[in-house]
């Protein structure tokens, strides 16, 4: 079950992402999408969408499996109890929170109802809008929108619910593949308990989307390093990452990130001669959409509003900076989660419960810490070189940073263990 | 080993019912909207569309100028909400356009500080079109 679980959240994912591409190059190019014509390429997608779930090199038979039947079933309810309190919350706040609406909502509508003058969305007077965020999250919305016919804040909540189900789904299955079922489903309900990924998630931002590609990419590289080096999982964790990449700003991080850890760590036990062939695959996977997020930002998307080079080089000399972010970095992670029980205590909880054992492969590499770490070196490195005031927006924007890693940071604390027992037995 | 798996198990899913129940709290339960509502707004702003070009720019007059509206939460949060609902219109409260949205909260305000113009329709509650005179 969680082998089709895990496929069918890979095939997903990464169709929604390439869905949400189209949709953009589309709306560049002709003043009206036509609904059935767009029904048309989504019927296509989910073809493509089945083939590339049928051609996943997932195994079917894993290391044995004890059987965990009432575990899964109180992880199902929890689901369901989960998704009814995010159909509350989608039901009292309809339209999710102010950057939803005013930020990926907005610019959905700009694709939606602005004919051959969505471009508009980058004036100048809509400089508070954020117009250059990539599109991912309101192309997609503006596809479901086209296909309905018509406007409705379903398809918003559907998408945002979509998003952060798939997450818990591709997490539970990931680490239940890999390891077992105990194991994901304790993951699984572990994020479900993060009150900041839930309320995340239901307020129909961006984060979740993009944390849900962060752990995509990371799990296809564990597969690519389990799987005997299968250059599909490698070729669909670059389209993955340039995914991330198409949905926040900080996915473009993520992209450096994961090309440089990559390079750094995993490649590092194996042959040289394998490296260039490994980037090239994974650029393969990465070029087409990264091309497209690149154009959006160089050529139609306004400069960001953080980066500037007056003043540059007083903030990256102010050491006051450095120490005013690293303490909020600190008592941020401390107290995630809070003021309701720490999902840090349930991560020990976590550990203890489904903690490592025998397994028959051992060919991990340890590639996701040091890649969650990148990640946060390099958001401390955006917050001292940001022209914006310091203190508000480290207080509007870190929670929402760690919700971002907190999926992947599960999964490779799974993987931790399993290493851990590679070396032990 | 053992009790200390059944501890660590009943640790993980209490941590997990007690945030979920907790979000629950936040969450509230289901509830009518009121007119303070961004659906219920947007909706009346759609009303205001009916009358306005599909694109280009409009002007817009709030309780504030347009300085100072990054200062006062409701009066940006009016503008934004406005932008909103009317998107792929342009609204620049720094244009000046023949066509206006007066947002106010007062209507009396509203009244004594668009002397210069002429209500084409007044939607209640602080909100109209206007057009400026020409002399």
């Amino acid at each position: 079950m969680f082998r089709r679980c895990l496929g069918a959240c890979i095939a997903f994912g990464l169709c929604c992402g390439v869905l949400s591409c189209t949709f953009f190059l589309w709306r560049s190019v002709a003043r009206n999408i036509s609904s059935a014509a767009l029904w048309l390429v989504l019927a296509g997608y989910t073809a493509l969408a089945m083939v590339v779930y049928r051609k996943l090199p997932l195994e079917s038979t894993r290391p044995p499996i004890g059987s965990r039947r009432i575990l899964s079933i109180a992880f199902l309810l929890v689901c369901c109890y989960a998704a009814w309190l995010f159909f509350i919350r989608s039901w009292n706040y309809p339209q999710g929170a102010w950057d939803a609406w005013a930020i990926w909502n907005l610019h959905a509508r700009f694709l939606f109802r602005g004919g051959d003058q969505w471009f508009q969305m980058f004036s100048r007077p809509l400089y508070w809008t954020h117009p250059d965020y990539p599109l991912l999250l309101p192309s997609l919305i503006a596809v479901g929108w086209t296909l309905a016919g018509k406007e409705t804040i379903l398809i918003p909540v559907m998408v945002s619910f979509v998003f952060t189900f798939a997450t818990v789904g591709l997490l539970t299955s990931s680490v239940s593949y890999l390891w077992n079922d105990r194991r994901g489903i304790a993951a699984g309900l572990l994020l479900l308990a993060t009150p900041d990924f839930f309320l995340n998630g239901s307020s129909q931002l961006a984060d979740v989307p993009l944390g849900f590609f962060i752990l995509l990419t990371t799990v296809l590289l564990y597969l690519y390093d389990e799987r005997d080096s299968n250059t599909m999982l490698l070729l669909l964790a670059g389209t993955s990452a340039a995914l991330a990449a198409w949905t926040k700003n900080e996915g473009l991080l993520f992209v450096l990130a994961a090309i440089v850890v990559r390079l750094l760590v995993s490649a590092g036990p194996k042959p040289v001669s394998i490296i260039p062939r490994e980037l090239c695959t994974f650029a393969y996977g990465l070029l087409p959409i990264l091309a497209l997020t690149l154009t959006f930002k160089f050529w139609l998307a306004p400069p960001n509003d953080i980066f500037s080079f007056v003043g540059l080089g007083e903030r990256l000399k102010d050491s006051g900076r450095y120490a005013q972010i690293g303490r909020h970095f600190l008592k941020e992670m401390a107290v995630f989660g809070a003021p309701r029980l720490s999902p840090f205590c349930g991560l020990i909880a976590y550990l203890v419960y489904a903690p490592a054992g025998k397994r028959s492969r051992t060919s991990f590499p340890q590639s996701g810490f040091p890649l969650l770490t990148f990640m946060l070196a390099g958001y401390f490195f955006v917050y001292v070189i940001s022209v914006q005031n310091l203190q508000w927006q480290l207080t509007n924007s870190f929670s929402r940073l760690i919700v971002q890693l907190w999926p992947t940071f599960l999964f490779c604390t799974a993987c931790a263990d399993i290493r851990r027992s590679r070396h032990s037995g | 080993m053992g009790k200390l798996r059944t501890l660590s198990l009943a640790v993980l899913i209490i941590v997990t019912l007690v945030n979920l129940l907790d979000q629950k709290r936040l969450t509230g339960p289901l509830y009518k909207q009121t007119a303070d509502d961004l659906a219920v707004y947007d909706l009346r702003l759609q009303e205001l569309r009916a009358f306005l070009p599909r694109e280009g720019v409009i002007g817009y007059l709030s309780d504030t100028t347009p300085a100072g509206m990054e200062a006062g939460q409701d009066v940006l949060q009016k503008f934004y909400r406005a932008q909103y609902a009317l998107a792929p219109l342009i609204i620049n409260p720094e244009a000046h356009t023949d066509l206006v949205i007066a947002n106010y909260s007062d209507p009396s305000l509203a009244r004594m500080r668009t002397k210069g113009f002429v209500v084409i329709k007044d939607f209640g509650g602080g909100l109209a079109l206007l057009q400026k005179k020409t002399s």
